[in-house]
């Protein structure tokens, strides 16, 4: 199937009134979970994934994921802008020069050029997605377990150095990941790991118990320590649609942070988040004005939040075509797949086309239905934010308990989703970045099996990393990445 | 302060009793819905076997057939949990003679015995395992690969879906009967195993028909063989083991229906009955077929001493081939 | 370091060196060129360990300097937002905490819907002191819209009361 051809039929199913409805909940959840602090993407996908089991087709239930995904992107901005306070971590940037924005009474701008940045950066993102992906999962069949092994390990280190502040405590979070992920039966040697004689720990902890205990009730116990929520500073929005001054500064950053956002989502490891970071820094150094930054420059607002969006949306590519998820709300969706009977991996596109094309062309829905629902709407999700915690932390609560109990119907699971409430909320309260944790556990199996695997096929010889062109090049990848970050933190702590 | 407590409580018990409430009166069997206790997740062959049997269930009974997924502790969990359960003929086992049930009591100690503690009521379906390769090998069949390992004294690299299953049994009893050396690489489930015999990267592979299937007709993997006694009806074309002279074949992934030991016995005649005429159901046949999971029905009785034997069978197997997960 | 870092700190170096002692001794480390079931836990928990040493070390070691960071450091920026002084309330968390092992223990017990009940009411007069009143309506509201839209519109198994059942 050509690409063209792929798309006209993506656009036959995702037009289709089920998967029109799949993909418009998801844009509003998604614009909910953005707009309200504390509850990100990551956790409300892994919250839904026990829904998708009574969603009878793949295709609506991965819209409508993947549209909570980019459709939080757009929403994060309005809290980072009014409250100071990043919906989700991707906005953490916006909150500089949105917030100062909104004090100085251009809270509207602000929101209008992050929902028109967003528009534009998810729009092209997806279009790279669609030309890119189906060369790239013809590509990757030649990605054996010794490509594999490199590649996940490489993605993996890159995302707990890149983000959050501190490499160390980053690197703890990501190896308590990789041992949860050993936990119940090696599939390799069959024999059953850390189970303790508990009959319900051999299958290994669940992923969606352990990303909804960790992010959702971890939250929730944490802010339930807080006294008093965050007022809103100012609920006047104003004009949302950006003078013309304003459209001329913000016109390259926004092409600059789709660049920066499509090419680091691409990369393992890469995701929305450093993205925003990235272009955050892109903006203030190519600026003739970088003494305006933090002072409420809209460039501060549109780059990065061009960069999330394209960030969200080229994710999808290391998913759909190699089946190795970047981050930790792909790693969710990736979930949702093998949970609908779907491999992500290089056969997705063949074997699954109508997901494939489905999906793509339900985010270029999406992305029209998300700058209606953000642009002249943006006043009714204002109002979200009155929720009295008393009734919404609750609900949350039992939202994340149906949903662990519902995926293997056991009790058990109540207990352990518990436990990782307890310690995402021990991490939360010692300021670690919970991120890597969820992707330790999913990719630590990959590159344990992986490496397994590769020694059993060159009958115990280390050379097959070496030997295989695709392997070589990443083993020289990541080496070159290492000796970066060594060279990046001597000199940062010689000055 | 504990007065509203108890007060409130007893205000949320009332409501409960009122929503939950409407019991019905119980006569005769089945007078409510029958819980199907499946021990995989969702979207595996044995839910999508149990899929099919819950659409068809309403034609042959008043009451319908509720699939709930227990894949914990690799099917231990769902198996105790219905060995434990109350036995009124409520609470079903689908899926009784899975590898938890044949072969992995040879290997480690089980909270239950699958034999005593269970009654055996039908077999609905028994699931091959397939030994392909890929459409670029230049093999063309299993003798002529063997007969070129032992020329060159290489080994035979094959992707199985994990150690001690049903696949890595079939293989290594390949390997010992034909006296060549095979490395079975376990992957983490068979859609993995697939795909790295799809990009060449193991020469051989084994999986259930429904996960080579679509590469079969989609000209990626050619079959090889079949790995039990008679030719697989849902794919008549590929010959046994035994028809190339390798003198192996397994019991394949055996799908039946189990009750717990005490369940009355006009209620285990009644589910008996029903699972004939399910299998016999055209409708039925056809969704399984289209599953690659051809029917085998088999009653209780002959259920029971089938299961006898392929236990007894895979002990000697695993015995003969010195497989152990210790 | 803080008092809750440092016990922390001693958790995790504890399950590192417990990782490492269970990984030698019962799952079993293999060769190098055949990496056996214990491998990689023997490998996590001795990272662990130096981690821990390592974490414990700089948050000593480098104290004296200045935490902050260049001026418009987004992290920085982000990390005063979050840290802003606040009164904490154990009680509150504490009672949460217990709603919720309670609702653990009566979901399969008693069935979801009465679990549900009984963790409402709880939750809005113990833990948010509510008036009972309004704590009956918000209770009754959202158990019967969760029933609602997990029963009947998804379809998700979910304990019965074994009362009727």
């Amino acid at each position: 199937m050509s690409i063209f051809d792929g798309i006209i039929s993506g656009f036959g199913i995702a037009l289709t009134p089920m998967n029109l409805l799949f993909g418009f909940l998801g844009a509003l959840i998604g614009t909910a979970v953005g707009v309200l602090p504390g509850l990100g993407p990551a956790a409300t996908i892994a919250l839904l994934l026990p829904i998708t089991y009574s969603i009878p087709s793949p295709v609506p239930a991965v819209i409508l994921m993947a549209g909570i995904y980019y459709g939080a992107m757009y929403g994060g901005s309005t809290t980072s802008v009014l409250l100071n306070l990043p919906g989700e971590a991707a906005s953490v940037v916006t909150c500089i020069d949105g917030y100062k924005m909104a004090q100085q009474g251009r809270a509207g701008a602000a929101l209008g050029i992050a929902a028109i940045g967003s528009f534009v950066a998810g729009t092209v993102a997806v279009v790279g997605l669609t030309l890119f992906a189906p060369p790239i999962a013809e590509f990757a069949l030649g990605f054996g377990p010794p490509e594999k092994f490199a590649l996940a390990l490489l993605g993996l280190l890159m995302a707990v150095t890149l983000s959050g502040d501190s490499v160390v405590k980053g690197l703890i979070i990501m190896v308590l990941g990789l041992l949860f992920g050993t936990v119940g039966i090696d599939p390799i040697s069959g024999k059953s790991r850390f189970d303790f004689g508990v009959t319900e720990l051999q299958s290994g902890f669940d992923f969606v118990t352990l990303a909804v205990g960790v992010f959702g009730l971890g939250e929730i116990f944490y802010n339930l320590e807080q006294q008093g929520a965050a007022e809103i500073v100012t609920t006047k929005v104003g004009q949302v649609f950006p003078k013309m001054a304003d459209w001329t500064k913000a016109r390259m950053a926004i092409l600059r942070g789709t660049l920066v956002g499509f090419f680091i989502g691409i990369i393992p490891g890469g995701g929305a988040v450093i993205a925003s970071l990235v272009s955050y820094a892109v903006e203030k150094k190519v600026s003739k004005h970088p003494e305006e930054f933090g002072q409420g420059a809209i460039e501060g607002v549109a780059g990065p939040e061009s960069a999330n969006n394209a960030a969200s949306s080229a994710s999808f590519i290391p998913l759909l075509t190699l089946g190795i998820p970047s981050n930790a709300s792909i790693a969710m969706i990736f979930a949702c797949l093998l949970i609908k009977g779907v491999t992500p991996g290089p056969f997705l596109i063949v074997e699954h086309a109508d997901v494939f094309w489905g999906v793509i062309a339900s985010m270029y829905i999406g992305n029209v239905m998300l700058i209606i629902l953000n642009l002249p709407l943006v006043g009714i999700w204002v109002q979200l934010l009155r929720v009295p915690y008393s009734i919404l932390a609750p609900v949350v609560i039992l939202f994340t308990m149906i949903g662990s109990y519902s995926i293997a119907n056991q009790a058990f699971d109540l207990y352990t989703l518990i436990a990782f409430g307890v310690l995402g909320y021990a991490l939360r309260k010692l300021k670690f970045e919970a991120g890597p944790l969820p992707l330790a556990f999913i990719l630590g199996p990959m590159i344990e099996g992986a490496m397994r695997q590769s020694l059993l096929m060159s009958g115990g010889s280390f050379s097959i990393f070496f030997t295989r062109p695709i392997s070589l090049t990443i083993v020289a990848l990541f080496a070159l990445f290492v000796v970066g970050q060594i060279f990046v933190s001597v000199r940062r702590s010689s000055r | 302060m504990k007065r509203i407590l108890v007060n409130s409580f007893v205000i949320a018990m009332l409501a409960a009793l009122l929503v939950t409430g409407a019991a019905l009166a119980q006569d005769k069997y089945p007078s409510k819905p029958v819980s199907g206790i499946v021990p995989a997740s969702a979207g595996g062959s044995t839910d999508l076997m149990s899929r099919a049997l819950e659409k068809v269930w309403p034609k042959y009974s008043p009451q319908p057939l509720v699939v709930v997924n227990k894949p914990g502790g690799a099917g231990v969990v769902a198996t105790e949990f219905v060995v434990r359960s109350k036995p009124d003929g409520y609470t079903l086992y689908l899926g009784y003679g899975s590898g938890h049930d044949i072969v992995m009591p040879h290997l480690q100690k089980m909270p239950y015995d699958p034999y005593k503690d269970l009654i055996p009521i039908a077999r609905v379906s028994v699931h091959s395992v397939v030994v392909v390769t890929g459409a670029k090998s230049e093999f063309n069949s299993l003798p002529g690969m063997i007969a070129w390992a032992k020329k060159e004294n290489k080994p035979i690299t094959t992707s199985v879906s994990m150690k001690a299953g049903a696949q890595d049994i079939t293989i290594t009893a390949i390997a010992k009967a034909a006296g060549v050396n095979i490395v079975t690489v376990p992957f983490a489930g068979g859609a993995d195993a697939v795909t790295a015999l799809a990009g060449g990267h193991v020469m051989l592979g084994a999986g259930h028909p429904s996960e080579v299937a679509p590469h079969i007709k989609a000209g990626r993997f050619k079959p090889l063989a079949i790995a039990l006694p008679e030719r697989d009806p849902s794919m008549p074309d590929i010959p046994t083991l035994k028809e190339q002279g390798i003198n192996v074949s397994t019991w394949g992934s055996v799908k039946g229906v189990g009750a717990p030991a005490g369940t009355p016995k006009e209620v285990v005649e009644y589910l008996e009955a029903t699972l004939r005429k399910i299998c016999e159901d055209p409708e039925f046949k056809k969704t399984m077929a289209d599953l690659n999971q051809p029917v085998m029905y088999l009653n209780g009785a002959d259920f029971a001493k089938f299961l006898q034997e392929a236990h007894a069978d895979y002990g000697k197997l695993i015995k003969d081939l010195n497989i152990t997960i210790q | 370091m803080s008092k809750s870092g440092q016990a922390a700190n001693l958790v995790v170096i504890g399950l590192g060196i417990f990782v490492v002692y269970h990984s030698y001794y019962y799952l079993k480390l293999g060769i190098l060129i055949a990496p056996g079931a214990g491998f990689l836990p023997f490998l996590c928990g001795l990272a662990l360990v130096a981690l821990a040493v390592i974490w414990r070390l700089q948050t000593t070691l480098l104290k004296p300097r200045s935490k902050a960071g260049p001026v418009g450091d987004p992290r920085t920026a982000a990390g005063e937002a979050d840290s802003a002084p606040q009164p904490v309330s154990r009680v509150k968390l504490v009672s949460a905490f217990a709603t919720t092992v309670v609702y653990a223990v009566l979901f399969e017990r008693i069935g979801f819907f009465p679990a549900t009940l009984v963790f409402m009411l709880a939750w809005q007069v113990v833990v948010e002191r509510q008036h009972w009143l309004r704590a009956i309506v918000i209770t009754v509201l959202c158990s019967a819209g969760l029933y609602a839209l997990f029963r009947l519109l998804l379809h998700v198994e979910l304990p019965p009361n074994p009362l009727f059942a």
